[in-house]
């Protein structure tokens, strides 16, 4: 998967678990913020998308900083989505 | 220091009629009785949560009878606290109502509260005068390796992912979840912080109402921008009121303008000014229209 493909799921996946009705996911810029200013999403949002983040793509979604970084805007989260899908887990596998 | 617009209540009002070798021998007392009473809170939540809370864990028993077995230690304990505050003339918290139901509703249904943050023994005073409500503790306190095991223990709910799943639970265990939509302590002088939305989409995904506690704290006490030592001269007295209830059907507006509508409720309720950030607030969530 192309790191375009991937964004644009995060974009579609925003605007889904969120129900963001009238937002278009492409009107979503990579690096604009999520929180407080740009799409200003509050802190319920922020639960929702982790979980929804965390079922999708399968990845641990703790509240250390990194992840927290993680959350700032979409290029963040693709980053973030790549870099634990690249790592290889404990189980080994 | 900023008074409360309206009526100020002055802090230290004896500094101006008791003659000073008297005047600052008693401020020094008055700051040691305060940290008596936080250094004897925080040493029993330690002894309480290590020696006695395991005996009462092991005790058989459901999970749900475990908590509030654990939370009616915790409410003695609080009762203590305050106690001890009200013996030494610091602090007292009163309500003028039985239970936290205002007229005419079912007192045995779970309920969201919520309510403002003047003083940082709003949840001690809470949970000692009612049965049964627990509240949502920040992380700092939740994952404190000494005190974990009783703030969850007795049912508090951790701020974090699991937040609403978990507060749920308890609601369908019959706690009332007491929830500061400011998510931290309210600004001394006539302000609000914005509200979070977090207990009104609780509300709303159990269906449960919402009853709002209005808290006064005269003279201001315990805030977050007073250290411990500016504790006024005379006992601060916190007022618990519950002024209104939302039924779960009521709450047709979405968890956002719900939360924005009753912060604003909050600044009439409480006799601030509108705020700032409301008034200036057309600009729409996401650019939706």
């Amino acid at each position: 998967m192309t790191s375009s493909t991937l964004h644009q799921e995060i974009k579609q996946l925003i605007v889904e678990a969120l129900q963001l009705e009238g937002v278009d996911p492409a009107s979503i810029s990579d690096s604009d913020a999520l929180f407080g200013e740009g799409l200003n999403l509050d802190s319920i949002d922020a639960l929702e998308l982790a979980t929804a983040i965390a079922r999708k793509y399968d990845v641990k979604v703790s509240q250390d900083q990194d992840t927290r970084n993680a959350f700032r805007s979409v290029n963040h989260l693709a980053e973030f989505i790549t870099l634990q899908r690249t790592a290889p887990k404990p189980d080994g596998t | 220091m900023t008074p409360s617009p309206g009526t100020p209540v002055p802090l230290y009002p004896f500094k101006a009629w008791l003659p000073a070798p008297l005047y600052w021998p008693y401020r020094a007392f008055r700051t040691l009785t305060v940290a008596l009473c936080f250094a004897g809170f925080w040493s029993g939540a330690v002894l309480v949560g290590w020696l006695w809370l395991p005996f009462l864990v092991l005790w058989p028993g459901s999970r749900e009878v475990k908590m509030k077995r654990a939370l009616r230690m915790v409410q003695r304990g609080f009762r203590f606290f305050h106690f001890s505050m009200r013996a030494l003339w610091l602090y007292r918290r009163t309500s003028p109502f039985r239970t936290l139901r205002p007229a005419g509703a079912p007192a045995a249904s779970p309920v969201v509260l919520v309510a403002n943050h003047p003083t940082l023994c709003d949840v001690t005073s809470i949970v000692s005068l009612f049965p049964n409500v627990v509240a949502v503790a920040r992380p700092s306190l939740a994952n404190h390796p000494l005190l974990r095991r009783l703030v969850r223990g007795c049912g508090f709910v951790p701020v974090g992912t699991h937040m609403l799943k978990e507060c749920e639970e308890r609601l369908r265990m019959g706690f009332d979840v007491l929830i500061f939509p400011e998510g931290t302590r309210s600004p001394v002088g006539g302000e609000l912080h914005p509200f979070h939305r977090g207990a009104f989409e609780l509300a709303a995904r159990a269906k449960v109402p919402v009853v709002l506690l209005k808290l006064t704290c005269t003279p201001p006490a315990l805030s977050k921008q007073m250290p411990i030592w500016k504790f006024a001269d005379r006992m601060a007295v916190l007022t618990i009121e519950p002024f209104d209830m939302i039924a779960p059907a009521d709450s047709e507006l979405g968890s956002k303008a719900l939360a924005r509508a009753i912060e604003q409720r909050y600044r009439d309720v409480l006799g601030y000014p509108a705020s700032a950030v409301v008034a200036s607030e057309p600009q729409s969530v996401g650019g939706v229209p």
